[in-house]
């Protein structure tokens, strides 16, 4: 029989299920296109991903586990994987802080004390708003350094002697031989040099902390976050000589590295550092903070009140910023660098000719600095955005005493958290925030601040974690 | 030494290409809602007179001269095929390339401010990683693991018509070099075809002309090898 013979409903059914297994098939076919175009768009973003956290291409097994944790909307899970990648830390986050580290903003420098707390802090999970007040430093584990090292034959470096050096009954191995020319150490495969150097054999006490081999030779290794070890920077002070010993009271994370010394307590009036820790840290230069309200009782000797003989010039320029910037930078009095040292002397200021009473003779009616103490003039007027709050570590909003308690008071502030959600946004999406991601992110900058208790698996629930900030910030644009 | 700079020259052509096709593929509207790739927010397409226009998007980016120089350590993985650490004298040239010509690398991730001469210096710093690649055999051991590539020292049985002188032989060549140096993908993008195929163009580009050697053999994988490394896949981000 033929199909011309076929009951008119039967061919209609045919006609029917033919289109019907030719409009599933073509459904089919486009369903997986879509797939495959949405498999492609998350890889891409994947890989993407990856290379803004590191810096580098992604190996498969990380494509792989990033593409699936995208594709569930997993972004944050997708961030954490990456940076398990050791070059998120010694590349994006390195290159990054570097540029805060020296006046001239270049992120080509060498790793050095600065950037090596900033790193280890971040690897270990600890409270990022430290790196202001923290007494802490971080420098190679103990394995890693060729400490103690010391030779009794100079031509025969195979052959060290071990040098202890206990000091306040504590053994401490940061310290080297005493001739830094001769490369000896270096002779060792895969470690490094000591942060100290003996610089007086004939006597143990002239240790001293003058150059940055230590963080060059840490640098040379590949896996450099990971050797990283938290010390005590008031420990580890207490082992230079007098005036490289630093009080209690003006330990303070990365203000007062050797780092910050070379580059803002070198020469100067020692405002620099107060200008630079606002800038990187607050995000805030001196334009954005300029007040003329703000009294000027704190202005030093060496502002002119009548610059080119026009005090309403001094009341509108330099005074908006001087105001603020001199009251809190007393907090520095103390310290100076000489011969590559920072150095730290509690009586600098009974010297007429301290650094910082250079052209004194200017407006000799202005302040005069007698301690380390600072006042906070920017408290009220327009730099009350600044959200001030009072120190969870102790202190006051008004005034204090050292470098510790003004590194306390700015990380306190939302600035601080601010800041840095900004800053981690430009890094992963390489643009400003708009209006709106901009309000989001000073939400996101209040959750920083507490921690995000759903990272807990990741060990960066606590608060200011930056991994748990990078994590979060990558979902705005990715 | 003017087949080498011949070489480049093509290269540099090739590489500038490349990177003119990834931006184009990188515009917006490539990726999808909350994933495309916005302008910096002050060029591009998008506009201005929305301030909402870049939101939930990321800007294309170019890597930094470390973030260039880490990336091509790890994308050849010399460190890890040759045994040795980059400290060591066989990557002197690269060291001092870099060391040297860092100030002529991108400063910093703003794509707007790439200019050529940053390009060449990029194209120049891939030529001497993959010079390592090239003539290292303990690196090609590794890096053409079996495939014929891994010996290119006779002259006769190795010279580039021998090797490279079947199209299933060139494809395979690009196949191992990209999923080296650009890692191998998870699902197959069109941006890999269409760099296959570039590059298996390039591949007989360089063989025209070329001596009747091993050495010849080995400059044409450097020439292939520094195109895909200094390419945008690489160095965009």
């Amino acid at each position: 029989m033929g199909s011309r013979n076929l009951p008119k409903n039967l061919k209609l059914s045919l006609s029917l299920s033919i289109g019907l297994v030719a409009a599933t098939f073509i459904m089919g076919a486009a369903k997986l296109h879509a797939q495959n175009a949405d498999s492609i768009r998350h890889q891409e973003q994947a890989s993407r991903l990856y290379q803004r956290l590191t810096g580098v291409l992604p190996s498969r097994p990380a494509l792989e586990e990033m593409t699936s944790l995208i594709a569930a909307g997993n972004v944050p899970g997708a961030s954490f994987r990456a940076m398990e990648d050791l070059n998120f830390y010694k590349v994006t986050l390195y290159n990054m802080f570097s540029a805060y580290s020296n006046v001239t903003e270049n992120s080509d420098t060498p790793l050095s004390d600065y950037t090596a707390l900033v790193v280890g802090l971040i690897y270990n999970n600890q409270n990022f708003d430290r790196v202001l007040y923290g007494d802490i430093l971080y420098t190679s584990n103990d394995a890693t350094m060729t400490y103690n090292l010391s030779f009794n034959n100079p031509s025969d470096p195979a052959n060290p002697t071990i040098l202890p050096v206990n000091r306040a009954g504590a053994f401490f191995p940061l310290v080297r031989d005493a001739q830094p020319d001769l490369d000896f150490n270096r002779s060792i495969v895969g470690k490094v040099r000591p942060l100290f150097r003996l610089a007086n054999p004939a006597n143990g006490a002239d240790i001293r902390y003058d150059d940055n081999v230590h963080f060059s030779d840490l640098q040379s290794l590949n896996d450099w976050p990971a050797l990283l070890e938290e010390r005590q920077q008031s420990l580890v002070y207490s082992h230079l000589r007098t005036d490289g010993q630093v009080s209690a009271e003006d330990i303070s994370g990365i203000l007062t590295t050797r780092q910050t010394a070379s580059e803002f307590f070198n020469m100067g009036t020692n405002r620099r550092a107060f200008r630079f820790a606002s800038k990187t840290f607050l995000c805030r230069d001196m334009e954005q903070l300029h007040d003329s309200s703000a009294p000027d009782l704190r202005v030093r000797q060496d502002v002119d009140r009548s610059p080119g003989g026009d005090s309403r010039a001094f009341q509108a320029k330099c005074s908006g910023c001087h105001s603020g910037m001199d009251a809190f930078a007393g907090a520095f009095s103390f310290f100076d660098f000489n011969d590559g040292r920072m150095t730290y002397n509690r009586n600098a200021l009974n010297n007429p000719n301290n650094k910082q009473f250079r052209q004194a003779n200017i407006f000799p009616d202005g302040y005069r600095l007698t301690n380390n103490s600072w006042m906070n003039f920017w408290n009220r007027g327009p730099n009350l955005a600044l959200g001030w709050r009072t120190p969870q570590v102790g202190g006051s909003i008004e005034s204090g005493v050292g470098a510790r308690s003004l590194g306390a008071l700015l990380a306190s502030t939302e600035a601080f958290g601010n800041c840095m959600a900004e800053k981690t946004f430009k890094r992963i999406c390489f643009r400003p925030p708009t209006p709106n991601e901009s309000t989001e992110l000073a939400a996101l900058a209040r959750q920083f601040e507490n921690g995000w208790t759903s990272f807990s698996s990741e060990n960066a629930s606590n608060p200011y974690n930056m991994r748990a900030l990078f994590a979060k910030v990558s979902d705005m644009c990715f | 030494m003017k087949a080498i700079k011949n070489t480049r020259l093509q290269l540099v052509s090739v590489c500038l290409l490349s990177l003119a096709w990834l931006a184009v593929a990188c515009q917006p509207g490539g990726y999808g809602l909350n994933t495309e790739v916005a302008g910096s927010g002050i060029d591009s397409g998008i506009p201005t007179d929305d301030p909402e226009a870049s939101y939930g998007k990321t800007a294309l980016g170019v890597k930094n001269f470390l973030q260039i120089y880490e990336s091509m350590w790890t994308a050849t993985k010399l460190e890890q095929y040759s045994g040795l650490p980059r400290s060591n004298a066989t990557f002197n040239a690269i060291r001092n390339f870099y060391t040297s010509n860092k100030a002529t690398l991108p400063s910093n991730n703003e794509v707007s401010s790439f200019s050529s001469s940053q390009m060449l210096a990029v194209t120049n710093l891939s030529w001497e990683f993959c010079d390592r690649i090239g003539e290292l055999t303990a690196v090609r051991t590794q890096f053409f693991a079996g495939t014929s590539f891994v010996d290119i020292s006779n002259n006769t049985t190795h010279q580039p018509s021998a090797l490279l002188g079947t199209p299933a032989k060139r494809s395979e060549m690009v196949t191992v070099m990209l999923n080296q140096l650009w890692g191998e993908e998870v699902v197959q993008s069109p941006g890999r075809t269409s760099a296959e195929s570039e590059l298996n163009d390039l591949t007989l580009d360089l063989m025209t002309g070329a001596a009747a050697s091993a050495q010849a053999t080995r400059d044409i994988l450097k020439g292939v090898c520094t195109a895909a490394l200094s390419s945008a896949a690489v160095n965009l981000f």
